[in-house]
């Protein structure tokens, strides 16, 4: 009995960026999100609510009434609706005028955060009522959203409800797979894939031994720092090893990829500390640095984006991203439980951001990506069938569902950090995590 | 009278019509502009009025005698024409008021000659108006220059008198121009029949008549004033209205029987009284209060030609933004704001629609999209823009006009430019109709502030205040530039969008002309925040409250005015008058200063404490009874021994009547009076106090009491108001010194200003011989004017124990001295480097557990002329001594920096300087790089080369050998646009290497081994892409690795075939420094993101004051070179 074969499309082409410009500023990126998205967003508001499309027509509306119940967050006639790109202002988001703090800090959250609504003729300052459906710490920066309330005769919008695109469509699942929310069982003759994040060499090994055990394994996506120095450095603590020190610790990986990619088809994402570009989305890693693995290029090894994204056995889409935006997302957004990194807070993101329909929406404020003017690729226009992020501190999984859509959420912990690797069967989408020995 | 009538209300209906009385819209918005509707008198003779006044000035017009309400007051002579002092003001509800005050006479006095009869007096009125009579043929015979001369027993201010009265002639003339014309002609001196020719010294003939009335009707910049009822007439508004619907709320004025004179403003109310019958209240308790006053921001935008800068004759105001805020009030009472969305009622409605809140408004040429907040108002042509922002002015009806270098720039531009246009009326900025703003040219000269030449545009009734001006004055910043400014006080970085860029903006279409009416908003905005923020309204009106000038003055004019204004209604109440001093021009007449003990240099581990004179000069002069009427003149010396015999007698007597105990032994010193250090002679308080100490005590007093009050009060605006007056009161205190000792000033007095010097030379010598025989072991390591620095025999660590020692000898030195002067313990430096005369640095302790903060004097840190460089790399080495006590440190961080430098790895944002490009080139005398430059730069593009006023970014470049100073000046966009080598040699020598040496002798050997050494051995120069050689090089690919170029058959490789296996490394080393430039694209870029305040617009902004602009340019010149370096690895 041989290794299942399954069938794989890769589709990282809007993450691709081959001809890169600096011409550009950050404004298209926004622009581009809120026309395509504010069409949606506005499908989603009640029709009772007198409709306003700009900010800057709010003033037409001025209440009289500054004083209205702020607990009264009931939609009532005469309030207004409008759409915009959400701004959060925040005192702890760092700023290249002063003078940078050597600590990275876990959160840039404040109880001074304040909420603004924007769109190409200006902003309004938002008051959230009691009530409201959502708080200043559960939203970031970049999403498009819908308010419903009405302004005050201070100037500010007195938010009563948010409303957000939804979740994008799907496609449906091939006939034979289906979406199981029981708990995770390994079914030998079922085709699984496997999601790794931050191994170093020594783990990568073990891996392979795993893979050479388990034929079922039909894939293994790295989900990033495969070939870092260390699992946490940036790129400009990596510039001050030697590059000598550097690649031979990468030709270590490197040569451990080789020896996976025998086995079994390897799809590579750069992570934060893997020689790509810093700008989101991160490009493949260059064939030049994968000195070994390099004949596997173009066979059963795939340079993948980060984000990264593609179809796998007849129908299933799987998409997911490496530590940085998780940590990102995680640094803007308080989590409920307090700890951003938890498997269930990194849960609770990427099912607020398919809400959002959008990937990573605190890119380019507070995530550096490229300056894109004629698209944004993190917006999600089809809700994939599983969508994994990488770099939280422990497992977790569960499943979205809004109407017939149904997207499998799993929170990939470390697994250099952790021995852990996440396992999803690709005929019941379950996503189980394995551990493995620490070297 | 009839024509101002007309001009009135040809005002009034050229404001009424203009737009469709039927739009509702308009009516609306005109409604929220205007001042919260009249609540008139309903009854004159029932209602007192009051009212804080703004601003006052005169007029001439014809006399109300015949009045009923004046009449009683009717003094003789003959007058058709008389003075009428105008007083703006506010009322506590926010209504303008315009006041005419009658009856206030000028006049001044001549010392009497012996003898001089009633008859005499007679004909000396006789002569002097045959003789301006004749001098202006103009003069109307009805209305004759002098009306009456009496006698007045009075004294003058000059020396001590023994107590003599002397008579003077007080000269009441019709009004006040014929005050210097009599002056000169009693100056000159003529015939007088019986006594032959006789000349007169005047006294007290320069006095403006304004400060005249003020000071005789005890009337203080911004007091308030109040009408009892019954004694004023009465005329309220009624042509202030836009339609008929809003004339029903204004019921019409009340008039009384009598026939009023005209109205002549468009104040809300006029009221006519007489100058005995108003109520001047002092500024204490609830009439310490600030009405509600109009604030009036603005900024205007042109569009210039390309490569100019925008001239009037030329160029058209494209955009006005205004900015409208109530100080006083934040908002409305709720009633007024909840109102009802029914619409049935429409003066109610309207009254609703009245909210004091802020207004903005722009007024745009051509259509422009909306702006949330603000009121956008398109307008077709440029002179209907000129036309509604001017009635919007108003309507508005601004208190105070401000904004950022209007007086030189907005204000004169938007006359010049409604001149060219035909616009008449445009000028009707004042409250008075028919009174038209000019933009003169000024020259202001002062010892405190020095020469500044500007221009003035007068705005009678308005306080017009350049808030540049204003910081200018009162705070020393390295630029003065609105963006500077704003960063400084208010912590923000400010979007700059430059002038080439504007008419860009304005030819595009709607939503680009938004763009720039955002911008326009946003620098009407920041004048009025910082106006706020540094609390210049009750700075400002507590410094007029005190002083006793018109609130108009303290800009316009220099110190001594706020002198003059003090000590006359000190001398008024003494019966006391003061000599017109003609000035003696070029008198080099100089004096000794204060005295510097000699710094001994170093850098002291251990604590060292200040010990400072509290008010050095007021106290002097306090103590030493110092005055101008205590001033003995030396022939009258003499007579002293017979007064201090006499004074003797009185204390003994005294002492002994009411002590029953041992007498004092009586020193052997005068105690009638006392020579100076400078031998001047003054006579004690115990004889006679002066006026100068008098005045001081009251300003010191009401400096305490202000302090008290301000450490009790617990509302923020009470506050403000207290601490502008406490602070109000020490400038005053410490100005009085400078006015006796200014020679060009009103009235000099070298004796005392030499003498407050001397005494404080002998004090600090005291001081010190003081301090090094009481305590031994301490020595005074520097001394400067009013202050010793102190080094006790204390340990390394012991501030408290130093504090104490300070405590102690301040109160032993103290008992030495004349009460009030005292010196007073304030603070220890610990550690403390003294570098030389004035300039020093150290951790200031004011207690024992943790110090304040790092304070330093006279350091590069401060300076405006050096590069960001400079100023970061002495504040950090004064941060690693003085904080981190660690020499060493900041040595090696010294050694760093030059090393950066030199390998050229300094951000060339560090290395910029600027200069302001005042006058063009060939005005300058000498060669200057910053004018060579701006002229290189207009040859290159002469749309943004910087233009006069403009401010020259630049850094030194490498130059050919020989190269002059003034050549090597280059823009930093075009050095980083074509790797033109910086010259870090410069940098070293010219810019760091003084700063530092200064610095490090104090704390090694020698200071110039930091410039020399390893560290200045690796040196990288950049290669030029432009001039020289590279015009005859032609391009050829290299090898990443080994430099060597590649064959013509492989150009498009990366590596050559002997660099190929070490691929990796090369790839892995560009890419990280790619990274590295791609983060910094992502930081810079979002940076400006907020800075501006949208994210869906591309920023413009070019503000070269922000460390980004520079830096901005580079990383996307340099991401792209390094993108194509690595694009070369192929995929």
């Amino acid at each position: 009995m041989g290794r299942t074969v399954v069938n794989y499309e890769n589709l990282d082409g809007d993450y691709r960026v081959k001809l890169r410009s600096y011409t550009h500023q950050y404004a298209h990126v926004y622009f581009y999100r809120l026309n395509v998205l504010r069409q949606i967003v506005l499908q989603r508001i009640p029709s009772e609510v007198k409709r306003v499309s700009r900010v800057l027509e709010l003033q037409s509306f001025l209440s009289h009434a500054h004083d209205i119940a702020k607990t009264d967050h009931s939609i009532q006639k005469g309030d207004v609706a409008v759409v915009g790109t959400l701004y959060k202002e925040m005192k702890l988001k760092p700023s290249v005028l002063k003078p940078a703090s050597t600590v990275s800090m876990k959160s840039f959250c404040s109880d001074e955060d304040a909420l603004i609504l924007e769109d190409e003729s200006g902003r309004v300052r938002l008051s959230l009522a009691e009530g409201c459906n959502f708080q200043v710490d559960d939203l970031p920066t970049g999403i498009v959203t819908g308010l419903c309330g009405r302004p005050l005769a201070s100037g500010q919008f007195l938010v009563k409800q948010f409303y957000f695109a939804g979740i994008a469509p799907q496609k449906p699942l091939p006939a034979d797979i289906r979406m199981d929310r029981e708990q995770f069982q390994f079914v030998e003759s079922d085709p699984h894939l496997l999601i790794i994040e931050s191994p170093s060499p020594a783990f990568l090994a073990q891996i392979t031994d795993l893979v050479h055990m388990m034929e079922s394994i039909v894939r293994i996506v790295i989900a990033g720092n495969a070939l870092a120095v260390s699992p946490t450095s940036t790129a400009s603590q990596v510039q001050k090893s030697t590059p000598v020190a550097q690649h031979a610790s990468s030709k270590h990986a490197d040569e451990s990829v080789a020896e996976l990619c025998g086995s079994v088809f390897v799809d590579l994402m750069p992570g934060r500390s893997d020689p790509s570009n810093h700008l989101l989305p991160q490009q493949p890693i260059h064939p030049c640095l994968l000195t070994s693995s390099v004949p596997f290029v173009n066979s059963t090894l795939q340079p993948a984006t980060n984000p990264h994204r593609f179809r796998i056995a007849d129908g299933v889409e799987v998409c997911g991203y490496s530590s940085q935006i998780t940590d990102g997302l995680g640094k803007v957004i308080r989590a409920k439980s307090g700890d951003s990194t938890s498997g269930e807070s990194v849960l609770d993101v990427l099912a607020a951001s398919l809400s959002w329909r959008h990937l990573c929406p605190c890119a380019p404020d507070t995530l550096a990506c490229y300056p894109f003017f004629d698209r944004d690729p993190f917006i999600v226009e089809t809700t994939p069938h599983v969508l994994f992020a990488a770099g939280s501190s422990g497992f977790a999984t569960r499943v979205l569902s809004d109407g017939p859509v149904q997207c499998r959420l799993i929170a990939v912990p470390s697994l250099g950090a952790t021995g852990e690797a996440v396992l999803v069967n690709l005929k019941t989408l379950a996503a189980g995590v394995i551990r493995v020995e620490m070297p | 009278g009839d024509r101002a009538r007309s001009r009135y209300d040809d005002l009034m209906k050229q404001l009424a019509p203009i737009r469709d009385a039927n739009d509702e819209e308009e009516l609306d918005r005109r409604f929220a502009w205007m001042r919260p509707p009249l609540t008139k008198v309903s009854d004159p003779s029932e209602e007192s009025i009051s009212f804080m006044q703004v601003d006052m000035d005169y007029t001439v017009g014809p006399a109300l005698d015949d009045v009923p309400l004046f009449v009683d007051h009717k003094k003789p002579g003959k007058r058709k024409q008389v003075p009428i002092v105008r007083m703006f003001g506010i009322t506590k509800t926010g209504m303008s008021v315009l006041a005419h005050i009658y009856g206030f006479e000028p006049y001044f006095y001549i010392e009497s000659p012996q003898g001089f009869s009633d008859s005499e007096m007679a004909t000396l009125v006789r002569i002097l108006n045959n003789y301006l009579m004749k001098k202006d043929s103009k003069n109307d015979p009805d209305n004759l220059p002098v009306l009456r001369v009496e006698a007045e027993s009075k004294q003058s201010i000059m020396y001590y008198r023994f107590g003599a009265q002397h008579t003077f002639l007080r000269i009441t003339t019709s009004l006040p121009k014929f005050v210097p014309e009599c002056k000169s002609a009693l100056a000159k001196g003529f015939e007088f029949p019986g006594r032959g020719p006789l000349q007169f010294t005047t006294y007290e003939s320069d006095v403006l008549f304004i400060l005249r009335f003020m000071i005789d009707t005890d009337v203080v910049g911004g007091n308030w004033i109040e009408l009892p009822a019954g004694k004023y007439l009465y005329s309220g508004d009624n042509s202030r209205t836009v339609s008929q619907k809003m004339r029903s709320m204004f019921t019409s004025a009340s008039m009384s029987d009598w026939k009023l004179p005209p109205r002549t403003s468009v104040s809300q109310f006029e009221v006519w009284a007489h100058y005995r019958d108003f109520i001047s209240h002092a500024p204490v308790g609830e009439w310490a209060r600030i009405a509600p006053l109009r604030v009036f921001s603005f900024d205007i935008e042109c569009a210039g030609r390309k490569g100019v800068f925008p001239e009037p004759e030329h160029d058209p105001v494209i955009q006005i933004a205004t900015v409208v805020n109530h100080y006083g009030i934040t908002s409305v009472s709720s009633t007024a704001a909840v109102a009802s969305e029914d619409e049935d009622d429409a003066p109610d409605r309207l009254a609703n629609k009245y909210r004091p809140t802020v207004i903005r408004t722009v007024f745009t040429l051509g259509t422009c999209a909306p702006i949330v907040g603000s009121d956008v108002i398109p307008c077709k042509t440029e002179v209907e823009l000129l036309s509604r922002w001017r009635e919007f002015f108003t309507l508005v009806d601004p208190d105070f006009v401000i904004g950022y270098n209007i007086a030189n720039f907005d204000l004169p531009y938007l006359l010049d430019r409604a001149d060219k246009l035909g616009l008449k009326n445009f000028a009707h900025l004042s409250r008075i109709v028919g009174l038209l703003s000019k933009a003169k040219d000024t020259r202001f000269s002062s010892a405190a502030y020095g020469t500044r030449e500007s221009k003035e545009v007068s705005m009678p009734a308005r306080v017009t205040f350049d808030v540049m001006q204003a910081v200018q004055r009162d705070y020393k910043l390295s630029s003065y530039s609105l963006n500077a400014v704003s960063s400084h006080f208010l912590g923000e970085q400010k979007e700059d969008v430059h002038h080439s860029i504007i008419s860009e903006l304005q030819e595009g279409n709607e939503d680009t002309r938004r763009r720039l009416a955002v911008y326009c908003l946003k620098d009407a905005l920041l004048p009025l925040r910082i106006l706020e923020r540094l609390m210049m309204v009750p700075n400002y009106l507590e410094m007029a409250r005190v002083t006793g000038v018109p609130l108009g003055f303290l800009l316009s004019r220099g110190q001594q005015i706020k002198v003059i204004s003090q000590l006359l209604r000190k001398t008024k109440t003494r019966n006391i008058i003061m000599p017109t001093y003609s000035r003696k021009a070029e008198t080099s007449e100089t004096y000794e200063g204060a005295t510097v003990i000699e710094p001994k240099k170093g850098f002291y581990e251990k604590p060292i404490a200040t010990l400072d004179f509290a008010s050095l000069y007021p106290s002097i002069m306090m103590a030493h009874n110092l005055c101008y009427t205590t001033l003995v003149r030396p022939s009258d010396v003499s007579k002293l021994s017979s007064v201090d015999e006499k004074l003797r007698e009185q204390e003994w007597a005294r002492t002994r009547s009411d002590a029953d105990g041992a007498l004092d032994e009586v020193s052997a010193d005068p105690i009638a009076y006392r020579k100076t250090p400078n031998g001047d002679v003054f006579v004690s308080a115990k004889l006679q106090k002066g006026i100068l100490p008098e005045i001081l005590e009251e300003l010191l007093a009401a400096r305490k009491r202000a302090k008290q009050d301000l450490a009790k009060s617990t509302d923020p605006f009470e506050k403000a108001v207290l601490d502008g007056r406490q602070l109000a009161l020490k400038v005053s205190a410490n100005s009085v010194y400078g006015f006796t000792g200014a020679t060009v000033g009103k009235l000099p007095c070298l004796e005392i200003s030499s003498s407050v010097t001397a005494f404080g030379r002998e004090m600090i010598n005291l001081t010190k011989q003081t301090v090094e025989s009481e305590f031994p072991g301490a020595e005074v390591v520097y001394g400067d004017t009013d202050s010793v620095m102190v080094s006790f025999p204390v340990g390394q660590d012991e501030v408290a124990k130093a504090m104490e020692l300070g405590r102690i000898a301040a109160k032993t030195i103290t008992s030495k001295f004349q009460r009030p002067i005292s010196l007073e313990f304030e603070k220890v430096y610990f550690p403390f480097l003294l570098i030389s005369k004035k300039r020093y640095a150290g951790l200031l302790w004011t207690k024992p557990d943790k110090y304040d903060k790092m304070d330093f004097k006279g350091l590069e840190v401060v300076r405006r002329d050096n590069c960001l460089l400079v100023r970061q790399v002495v504040d950090t080495v004064l941060r690693k001594i003085l904080i981190e006590r660690s020499p060493e440190g900041a040595k090696s961080y010294v050694k760093s920096i030059i090393s950066d430098l030199l390998r050229n790895k300094m951000d060339i944002s560090m290395l910029v300087i600027t200069k302001a490009l005042s006058k063009s080139g060939s005005d300058y005398a000498a060669k200057q790089a910053h004018v060579e430059l701006a002229e290189r730069m207009r040859k290159r593009d002469a749309g943004t080369a910087p233009h006069i006023g403009d401010r020259v970014p630049y850094v030194i470049i490498k130059g050919a050998k020989g190269a002059k100073a003034y050549e090597k000046a280059e823009d930093p966009i075009y050095v980083l646009e074509n790797n033109i080598p910086i010259d870090t040699q410069h940098y070293l020598e010219h810019q760091l290497s003084l700063p530092l040496t200064r610095i490090f002798e104090g704390i090694m050997s020698r200071p110039e081994s930091l410039f020399s050494g390893e560290h200045t051995r690796a040196i990288s120069i950049s290669t030029p892409s432009v001039g020289g050689i590279m015009k005859f090089a032609k391009k050829t690919m290299s090898c990443l690795g080994c430099r060597t170029p590649l064959p013509a058959d492989q150009q498009d490789k990366a590596l050559c075939v002997h660099c190929q296996a070490k691929e990796p490394d090369i790839y892995q080393k560009n890419l990280t420094e790619l990274c590295d430039l791609e983060q910094q694209f992502g930081k810079l870029w979002t940076e400006c993101q907020r800075c501006q305040g949208a994210l869906h617009l591309d920023v413009l902004c070019t503000n070269r004051d922000c460390p980004i602009f520079y830096m901005r340019k580079k990383v996307a010149k340099d991401l792209k070179d390094m993108q194509d370096t690595v694009d070369r690895f192929g995929w």
